[in-house]
């Protein structure tokens, strides 16, 4: 009688034991699996990032000074959101590119330069010329003047003719 | 038999949150952006006596690049991104070059690797440090000779321009920290500036120059 209640129980934490060797065993498919979606062939082996002597360890203990911390990250998100905005098509976007250009922090500037540059439309030139006008670094007057006049430039995309 | 219950409940969680923690994966996720002048023969005009030959310089941007690639794979990419994604803190891992779409609140991703090929023609000259006690390697820079390549993919003939740029790069290793302030791993920040190439576009060759760059911090984690 004991054994047969016990059993169900017995079957279940086998089945248990079971599922958990079957996942050690199959560990978790191709890196990015959950992400990409693709029909197209293997990807390419990366740039070999050259010559370590040693084998890179990142260790938990290897923490850094919390001042530091809040403000690059928040850096880099607005550089993330520059970057995604240049991917855009519309005024708005491109507004939201263009106020940055005066921002106090350098790397806002440069990310706003070169969102500028990726958006790809000769209505940031005026706007690219303010800037250069304000603007008093000698280095950045370059870079502004460089950005303007890439954007003159006609786009490549015009040669292109669709293929039957 | 409720000793029982407990124990095969005991079980069955433990083997889930074993399972759970195999799964989490974080993702380092760049952007790769192109910023190029190629230059063609342009016209050929006759005013009297003087002949008036000009060359062409046009732009291309990664927006560019991507058009040619939704033509490539049949996609519509124009407000997409071309994002490089590799694990993040697993050495040598593969990289992925990816096309993301966000339309709404889904985000597709289409795997463009095949079109791409980044060489090392040379030893880099590198320039960091590395502690003896753990051998943990601090961040540094790695300069070379460099050969980016956006070439045709013999299962997506329909690419309309290949080109090769080559020059000298500077792939710029540095820290990528989480939100609990610890250093997740290290992220190479890579530039070509100024490279030079060829290319070709419906079979009429160009120059191109520029500059090429995979940039950008953001960490993503995926269960």
């Amino acid at each position: 009688m004991k054994t047969r209640i016990c059993s169900p129980y017995l079957l279940f934490t086998l089945m248990a034991l079971l599922s958990i060797g079957w996942f050690w065993s199959h560990p978790k498919p191709a890196a990015l699996l959950p992400i990409i979606a693709s029909p197209v062939a293997a990807a390419i082996d990366r740039p070999q990032t050259p010559l370590l002597p040693v084998k890179a360890m990142f260790p938990d203990t290897n923490a850094i000074p919390g001042e530091l911390i809040p403000d690059q990250q928040s850096i880099d998100d607005r550089i993330a959101g520059l970057n995604e905005l240049a991917t855009k098509d519309d005024v708005d976007s491109l507004n939201l590119i263009l106020v940055s250009l005066t921002d106090v922090n350098p790397q806002i500037r440069a990310a706003a330069l070169d969102a500028t540059v990726q958006f790809d439309r000769p209505e940031a030139i005026p706007a690219l010329q303010d800037a250069l006008a304000l603007e008093p670094a000698p280095q950045e007057k370059v870079n502004l003047q460089n950005a303007i006049d890439y954007l003159t430039l006609p786009s490549f995309a015009q040669n292109i003719i669709a293929r039957p | 038999m409720k000793t029982h219950l407990k124990l095969c409940s005991f079980i069955f969680l433990t083997s889930l949150s074993v399972i759970s923690s195999q799964g989490t994966q974080t993702n380092l996720v760049q952007n790769l952006t192109f910023k190029l002048t190629a230059w063609s023969q342009g016209t050929t005009t006759t005013n009297g006596s003087i002949v008036t030959v000009k060359a062409n310089s046009q732009s291309i941007v990664t927006k560019d690049i991507l058009t040619w690639l939704g033509v490539a794979t049949t996609n519509n990419f124009t407000t997409s991104q071309l994002l490089v994604i590799n694990q993040l803190g697993v050495p040598d891992s593969k990289s992925y070059m990816v096309v993301r779409t966000k339309v709404g609140n889904v985000t597709n991703n289409v795997d463009v690797s095949a079109f791409f090929g980044i060489i090392t023609y040379a030893p880099t000259v590198n320039s960091y440090s590395y502690s003896l006690v753990n051998n943990a390697i601090s961040p540094g820079n790695y300069y070379g000779y460099w050969g980016f390549y956006l070439l045709e993919n013999p299962s997506c003939p329909l690419l309309p321009v290949t080109f090769s740029l080559n020059g000298f790069g500077v792939d710029s290793v540095v820290n990528v920290i989480g939100t609990k302030k610890v250093i997740l791993g290290q992220a190479d920040q890579f530039s070509v500036t100024n490279g030079v190439g060829t290319g070709q576009v419906n079979g009429n060759p160009f120059v191109i120059t520029g500059n090429v760059s995979i940039t950008g911090k953001t960490v993503e984690t995926h269960p």
